[in-house]
């Protein structure tokens, strides 16, 4: 199994993905503050990208900027060489506050079924497309029940599902399975994997744990704050599929996860 | 729970009792029973009225006038609200003319309705939705601006257009906030429907109560209050019931 | 603050079409007296009083009934919230009269007090005991019970407990659900003047309309509104004050 970055590099694809010189600056006046300074990154087509850094660097907003529900200050985003406007069904976030990113009136599988709705799908399909997502996602048993009546992890779990009914060509996932257990977060780190490297998705992963983001990606690019900018880019050129024991004992493992914490501890 | 249940049979006792002194008060003769009539006489003119069906057509006559206007008032209401609170010309238009109109008592908009109307079931209905529609308009107003910004992006990620929007996202977000001013609204509905009757002369419960006095039949004056009473109770609770099965998952929480 | 004129389109539109469409004959000049009419009786009535008189007159009953309602609903929350075995037995016989309108009470109140003051107040009075009564037992209800002990400890008489720790304590929230009452009080005084009372600013409304007087009528209706909006705008602006002032003693 070889890296799928190198298999774009090899097609010389254009990048699903090209941010030139973005910045984003909050507030008018003495109290403007830069967030984002001049980002300029590429992310292939397929490419699993994870984005690491200290906690209020400006992650969640480079990712609000993506999915085109922020206008830039400066710069410009291109997705497939269209420009970003705004919103779109082909870019979909999940968001890092699950708790208040799903419809609370709505049970879990109407949830999911949002994404599949005004599309000219009946309401019996759109039912079956929403629990087999939610088969994906460990979460049958509880199709039924109401937002509130699930756990941090399970909501998250469940607007997960709702983002990949939309079957979104670019993944953006802000933080997604920091409030899972140890477990159903490697189960969730491995279906993911295995989606995107399936359905050929582009994922832009936030988390701010290292060793995830390790063995997500197949880059890690390491922000900095204040303001936030680019700090480092690695590849990852760990084969695919992972192992949640194997992988985590390879030796090059090891050696990113050495490289990129005295990396983030110079910050 | 044994000691609800005794504390329940203690409520039943004192309201039993309450009813007992007044019974024995004017068998004491200790008032005038043309003022006073007691609970006995007063519940044999409730069940005569029953049973010659007079009450029952009075009834039906109030809950309909109250129904019409009421739902008149809820639609309106609701619209009107999430116009005022989705768009900011229509505030800037509408809202200081509204601030004008709502502090003003219902019932002074009657005799400019006689005027329009006539004495007539329209009047009626014309007043009852302008007086119940004002805490529907604001719990909408409220529920249609307080919408979770996190779910605005949803919509717009998800590509939605502004009426499924307001559908799917906004209304369910703001129909606890209505559901709290509909209730509100009935029991107005219900006072501007025995108001109306009462100066329009028009067949009801209300009407009915102010001729009882009129010929000092006050058995049938104090059955028309009691029946008035339940109807307030009993709209209010059906509208609890709803509200609870529409708005179950908010209830439902782990 | 720029754009506030737009406030105004709509009104100024309303009169302004008013005018024109009587002068040109499209409205029925019986109901719809001209804007000029209307003003022109507004002002006559204003400068021989009786404009002022009535509303005088509205406002007694609506005041006096208040203070009833108030004071009633207040002596029948202190037992109620200060006992859960006392509200568990009193309660629904409460809940079971609240929802009777209070309009229904008007003809009970004429057979009983005749045309008058009196009629009139306790149909306020009724109207205004649930929204006090409501609050001032929620609020006794969330007063710190450490609070009540110390009046205990001192050994204070009952009556002088309720008066220097109950109250007090429960005072700020007691004042918001008046305010909820004498915004009440004014709409039913008016109903009740509407309906059979002759008097005030309600009778005087319906006895213009009735003596074909429509151009006095509305001259009337757009006065009780100003006055209900003047009226709720003081009692807004007193919450926001009584509020104000615990807020600054560190009660609320
Ligand atoms: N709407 C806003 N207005 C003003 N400042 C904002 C706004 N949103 C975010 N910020 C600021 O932007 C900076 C970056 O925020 P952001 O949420 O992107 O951080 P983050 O890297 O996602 O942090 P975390 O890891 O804790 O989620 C913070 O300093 C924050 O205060
Ligand atoms: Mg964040």
């Amino acid at each position: 199994m070889q890296s799928r970055s190198d298999a774009s590099a090899t097609t010389a694809k254009p990048p699903a993905l090209r941010m030139r010189n973005l910045s984003l600056s909050y507030g008018v006046g003495p109290s403007r503050k830069l967030i984002l300074d001049a980002i300029d990154l590429d992310v292939a087509e397929g490419e699993f990208l994870s984005i690491i850094g200290p906690s209020g660097c400006g992650k969640t907003t480079l990712l609000r900027l993506l999915a085109g529900l922020v206008p830039p200050s400066a710069g410009e985003i291109f997705f497939h060489e269209q420009p970003v406007t705004g919103p779109s069904r082909s870019r979909v976030i999940v968001f890092q506050d699950y708790g208040r990113a799903l419809l609370p009136w709505r049970k879990v599988w109407a949830n999911v079924a949002l994404a599949l709705e005004s599309r000219g799908i009946a309401r019996a399909e759109r039912r079956d497309r929403a629990y087999a997502l939610l088969e994906r996602m460990g979460l049958t048993a509880v199709g039924d029940y109401f937002p509130g009546q699930l756990s941090g992890g399970m909501q998250q779990r469940v607007q997960i599902a709702r983002a990949l009914a939309l079957e979104p060509q670019l993944l953006l996932m802000d933080e997604p399975f920091g409030a899972l257990d140890a477990m159903t977060r490697q189960a969730l780190q491995d279906e993911i994997a295995r989606l995107a490297l399936e359905q050929q998705i582009t994922v832009v992963f936030i988390t701010h744990d290292l060793e995830e983001a390790i063995y997500l990606g197949d880059r890690v690019v390491a922000l900095a704050a204040n303001p936030g900018r680019v700090a480092s880019s690695s590849e990852v050129d760990l084969p695919r599929p992972r192992n949640q024991l194997t992988t985590r004992e390879d030796p090059r493992f090891l050696a990113h996860r050495h490289r990129l914490f005295g990396l983030l501890m110079d910050h | 729970m044994r000691h609800s249940l005794i504390l329940r049979i203690f409520a039943l006792l004192f309201a039993a009792a309450l009813i007992a002194i007044w019974q024995l008060a004017t068998d004491a003769r200790l008032f005038s029973p043309v003022f006073f009539p007691s609970p006995l006489r007063t519940i044999t003119a409730l069940i005569d009225g029953a049973s010659r069906g007079t009450l029952w057509s009075a009834l039906a006559a109030t809950c309909l006038r109250m129904f019409y206007g009421w739902v008149l008032a809820s639609l309106l209401g609701i619209v009107l609200g999430a116009a005022i609170a989705r768009s900011g010309p229509i505030r800037a238009y509408l809202e200081p003319t509204l601030e004008f109109l709502r502090p003003l008592p219902a019932s002074a908009v009657i005799p400019p309705a006689i005027l329009f109307f006539g004495l007539s079931n329209e009047m009626t209905v014309a007043v009852i939705a302008f007086g119940a529609v004002w805490p529907v308009l604001l719990g909408s107003y409220h529920g249609f601006t307080n919408v979770e910004p996190r779910l605005e992006e949803v919509a717009a990620v998800h590509g939605m257009g502004a009426l499924e929007y307001l559908w799917k996202i906004a209304f369910p977000g703001a129909l606890p906030d209505i559901f709290a001013g509909i209730r509100v609204s009935l029991a107005i509905a219900l006072i501007l429907a025995v108001v109306t009757e009462m100066q329009a002369a028009l067949p009801g419960l209300g009407f009915n109560i102010l001729m009882a006095q009129r010929m000092f039949r006050s058995p049938e004056l104090y059955a028309g209050i009691i029946v008035l009473g339940g109807l307030g109770f009993l709209t209010n609770q059906a509208l609890l019931i709803a509200e609870r099965r529409l708005l179950r998952w908010r209830t439902l929480t782990r | 603050m720029t754009g506030r004129w737009r406030g105004a389109v709509i009104p100024l539109l309303v009169f302004l079409l008013w005018e024109l469409g009587s002068h040109a004959g499209v409205l029925p000049h019986d109901t719809m007296s001209r804007p000029s009419d209307i003003g022109g009786a507004g002002w006559q009535a204003l400068s021989d009083g009786s404009l002022l008189y009535a509303t005088f007159q509205t406002f007694e009953n609506a005041l006096i009934g208040l203070v009833i309602g108030t004071t009633i609903g207040i002596l029948i929350s202190l037992p109620l919230g200060l006992s859960p075995i006392v509200d568990a037995i009193v309660s629904p016989t409460l809940e079971t009269l609240r929802p009777i309108p209070s309009v229904a009470l008007i003809p009970l109140a004429l057979l009983l007090f005749g045309f008058g003051l009196r009629m009139e107040v306790l149909v306020v009075a009724f109207a205004c005991v649930w929204p006090v009564m409501v609050v001032s037992v929620s609020a006794i209800r969330s007063i710190d019970p450490r609070l009540l002990e110390v009046g205990r400890m001192m050994e204070m008489p009952v009556a002088l407990r309720m008066l220097r720790i109950v109250l007090p304590a429960a005072l700020a929230r007691i004042g918001v659900g008046i305010r909820v009452a004498a915004g009440v009080a004014l709409v039913v005084a008016v109903t009740v003047e509407i309906v059979l009372n002759p008097q005030g600013l309600g009778y005087g409304m319906i006895s213009a309309s009735q003596a074909l007087h429509p151009e006095l009528m509305w001259a009337e209706l757009i006065w009780v509104g100003i006055v209900g909006w003047g009226f709720n705008a003081l009692l807004v602006a007193g919450e926001r004050i009584w509020l104000g002032r615990f807020m600054v003693a560190g009660v609320a």
